[in-house]
């Protein structure tokens, strides 16, 4: 009788526990997210910078990219996107015309093996921890990948402002050396040279004949090696030959430098005199 | 029958084999006999300066968390809001400073003990126990001002020190309470006071290797001490005994910076605080790991606050320590003086120093404004030793021309200056009760904790590992 008690008792917590369960609502798996995902548009939705990313990626290789997801950022950094006629303008002028096909018509060893294959556009700066604190970038944080440039200010672009449109493509070889000193680096013997006389943060208060003086073509390149190394590819693109061979003669070490960066793109196919010229032809013969 | 024959026969056997084995050490330490066995403990007992990770607990730097390591976070964050809760169990933390010094205390402990009773010349002897002593309230002089409220004669009688050890413990598990802070510095001065009359009397059997206690450096001991026990007539009269010792000879930084453009900073760190090729080295330490794990590379995520780096004057010397530490964009920088930085917090061998000529030399000018009747000339020309070395182009300044106050405040710059990274701002802001604030993102415009100028947290908390093993330092923690 006990026993028949005890496993009716037995049958009866059963039940309540599973009525129990009954009450619960179902438990909706998290929705997937597949960060890693291709989420290219289809063609039939591409508007007309669509199209030409399009055609920059089947002349050029190089993936242009203006809108974010989180495969192509992370959440850590801010950007904000450009704006979209400034973008089309942007891709067309300063990166199909005075970049990619330059480039490739007159460097096409440099081309082949040296180009990102990506390159983001950022509407404002890069905004690093926090989107209100002032202290962005024009590149960083995005450049020191081997296959991905990346440039920001794009929503700033004029394309009638000539002398900002050389010091745009000077940005855009200033931080491609970035690129190319992670990939090589830029050798133990070229941080010897001004050993010990950075400036560090105080390049802010140099200018630029101190900074000839002090062994440096900028005084940001004054700041650390690294910036010395981009500010020496960026003079060199912003300058001609003889305007080169001047400002070295302001100090021995400048002279060191501006051999060893001249000579270490040459061996990739790049005479960073030849490109000043064809940097400046593209900006002053072009109608665009 | 025969079976209690053979148990009898293996008990005489295993009595035979243990008398053999007890003739053995049990395990591999040495038995100290001889005087040479004492100084090499000695030597052992020498702390290091495992206070330096106090420099992020001062208004010398800020926090950037967008180049912290990860696994610093837990440890330093809280310390840097003057938390007690950090993780401990890591180097460079009050943790590992209070088990440090106490381990070194045991150590110097059995030296004084036992040292007179060793065969040897007693005069070799009686210097040896001299600097032991030194040791001992060295150690007690670090603990005292990292774990107490800073010293003040009104108050100390009643504040809490920190447990007083000078015997070696023979009981199993022995507790001990915190003395006053008053008790700790009379064993400290005690010692000391007992220490320079060996010293003294058998100067000729002092060490001359500068990683030990020299006449110089003892000097430059009391002169500290008396500096934070505000008796400023005997801070000056050891300054001057100490410096007449040393000759007073001041870091050449320019030669210092040329060593950084020679070889490479690496070098330089590891160099700078030599001192074989430092005479301003009073007494040095050296460590087997690096001992500044918050500050002093790319990744340690406390760097000199900007309004420190902006403020510095860019024609004085010590300017050019500065180094980028990381993308402009950090807008960081480092101040390296110690081991092979700015990117390796795990370097072997690094050392530090403990007291210089240019520590006396600003102790003696600020007890000359500070005594009954001050003296700004002495004072100014006393300061000015160390400005003519290290301002470019240099300026003489006019003391006629100085408030009191502004000499002070003169002195005391000068002090954050040169001593900049080596753990000493920190104690110049509790004694001098100074307020300071730290902010988690630097740019924001409210702190996120503020120690005001007589905060109770400026006396660091017992460590939890310490009350673990000395229970009864639970009821007798610093107040909150």
């Amino acid at each position: 009788m006990n026993i028949f008690i005890r496993k009716k008792r037995f049958l009866l917590g059963i039940f309540c526990t599973l009525l129990a369960c009954q009450k619960e609502d179902t438990i909706a798996p998290p929705s997937y997210v597949d960060y890693f995902a291709v989420q290219s548009k289809s063609p039939d939705k591409w508007n007309g910078l669509d199209s030409l990313c399009d055609s920059i990626y089947n002349d050029y290789g190089v993936k242009i990219i203006y809108e974010y997801t989180p495969r192509i950022l992370d959440g850590t950094t801010f950007f904000v996107p450009p704006n979209y006629e400034k973008a089309l303008e942007y891709t067309r002028i300063i990166l199909r015309d005075f970049w990619l096909k330059p480039l490739k018509e007159n460097f096409p060893v440099y081309f082949q093996k040296e180009t990102p294959i990506e390159f983001v556009m950022v509407g404002g700066y890069v905004h690093f921890n926090d989107i209100t604190v002032a202290g962005a970038a024009a590149g960083a944080g995005l450049n020191a990948q081997f296959y991905r440039l990346g440039i920001g200010g794009i929503n700033n672009f004029d394309k009638t402002n000539k002398t900002a449109l050389r010091q745009l493509m000077a940005t855009i070889y200033h931080e491609h050396a970035h690129q190319q000193d992670h990939k090589y680096g830029r050798g133990y013997q070229y941080d010897r040279i001004s050993q010990g006389e950075y400036y560090g943060l105080n390049y802010s208060s140099k200018y630029t004949a101190q900074a000839n003086a002090d062994g440096f073509f900028l005084p940001y390149g004054g700041y650390a090696p690294e910036e010395d190394f981009a500010t020496s590819v960026e003079s060199m693109v912003m300058n001609n030959r003889q305007a080169i061979a001047a400002i070295v003669k302001a100090n021995p070490k400048l002279e060191t430098k501006y051999n060893m960066v001249h000579q270490y793109y040459l061996d990739k196919g790049m005479d960073l005199h030849r490109l000043h010229e064809v940097i400046d032809s593209v900006i002053y013969k072009t109608v665009y | 029958m025969r079976k209690l024959y053979y148990l009898l026969l293996l008990c005489v056997l295993l009595q035979i084999s243990c008398s053999h084995v007890l003739d053995e050490p049990y395990d591999s330490r040495i038995a100290l006999s001889t005087l040479s066995d004492y100084r090499a403990l000695l030597s052992q007992a020498y702390p290091e300066r495992q206070d330096l990770f106090t420099d992020i607990l001062t208004d010398d730097y800020h926090h950037y968390a967008g180049s912290i390591q990860a696994n610093l976070i837990p440890t330093y964050v809280p310390l840097y809001l003057w938390e007690d809760n950090y993780e401990e169990g890591v180097r460079a933390t009050p943790a590992a400073a209070y088990a440090h010094y106490y381990e070194k205390i045991y150590l110097v402990n059995t030296v004084i003990a036992e040292v007179m009773q060793t065969q040897g010349e007693m005069a070799a002897k009686e210097a040896l126990l001299g600097e032991a002593l030194f040791v001992r309230a060295y150690a007690y002089f670090s603990l005292v001002n990292l774990f107490a409220k800073h010293y003040n004669v009104q108050t100390s009688s009643t504040d809490l020190g920190v447990p007083l050890i000078i015997e070696i413990p023979t009981e199993s598990k022995p507790s001990f309470h915190r003395a006053t802070v008053a008790q700790v510095y009379e064993q400290i001065e005690s010692d000391m006071k007992k220490g320079q009359q060996l010293m003294e009397k058998n100067a000729t059997f002092l060490s001359a290797n500068p990683y030990h206690f020299s006449l110089a450096s003892v000097y430059a001991f009391f002169c500290r001490l008396y500096l934070y026990q505000e008796k400023w007539e005997q801070c000056i009269s050891y300054a001057d005994r100490s410096l007449q010792i040393s000759g007073g000879q001041i870091r050449d930084l320019t030669a210092d910076i040329q060593v950084w453009k020679s070889y490479d900073i690496a070098y330089f760190a590891q160099e700078f605080m030599n001192p074989a090729t430092h005479k301003n080295i009073l007494l040095a330490s050296q460590s087997e790991s690096f001992l500044t794990r918050p500050t002093g590379f790319r990744l340690c995520g406390f760097y000199p606050s900007h309004q420190l780096y902006y403020g510095f004057p860019k024609n004085d010397l010590r300017f050019g320590l500065f180094s980028a530490g990381g993308t402009v964009i950090d807008s960081i920088t480092n101040y390296v003086k110690y081991a092979q930085q700015p990117n390796q917090p795990n370097v072997g061998v690094a050392r530090y120093e403990c007291f210089t000529n240019e520590e006396v030399l600003l102790n003696r000018a600020e007890a000359l404004l500070k005594q009954t009747v001050p003296d700004r000339m002495a004072a100014l020309e006393t300061v000015e030793q160390l400005r003519k070395k290290r301002i470019t182009p240099y300026s003489i300044l006019d003391a006629s021309t100085l408030s009191l106050e502004e000499l002070e405040d003169l002195v005391l710059d000068q002090r954050r200056k040169e001593f900049l990274g080596q753990g000493m701002r920190w104690y110049d802001i509790k004694r001098l009760r100074l307020s300071v604030s730290h902010r988690l993102v630097r740019t924001s415009p409210t702190p996120d904790a503020v120690l005001t100028a007589d905060d109770p947290r400026k006396a660091i908390q017992i460590p939890l590992i310490a009350r673990i093993g000395n229970p009864v330092l639970v009821n007798e923690l610093n107040p909150r």
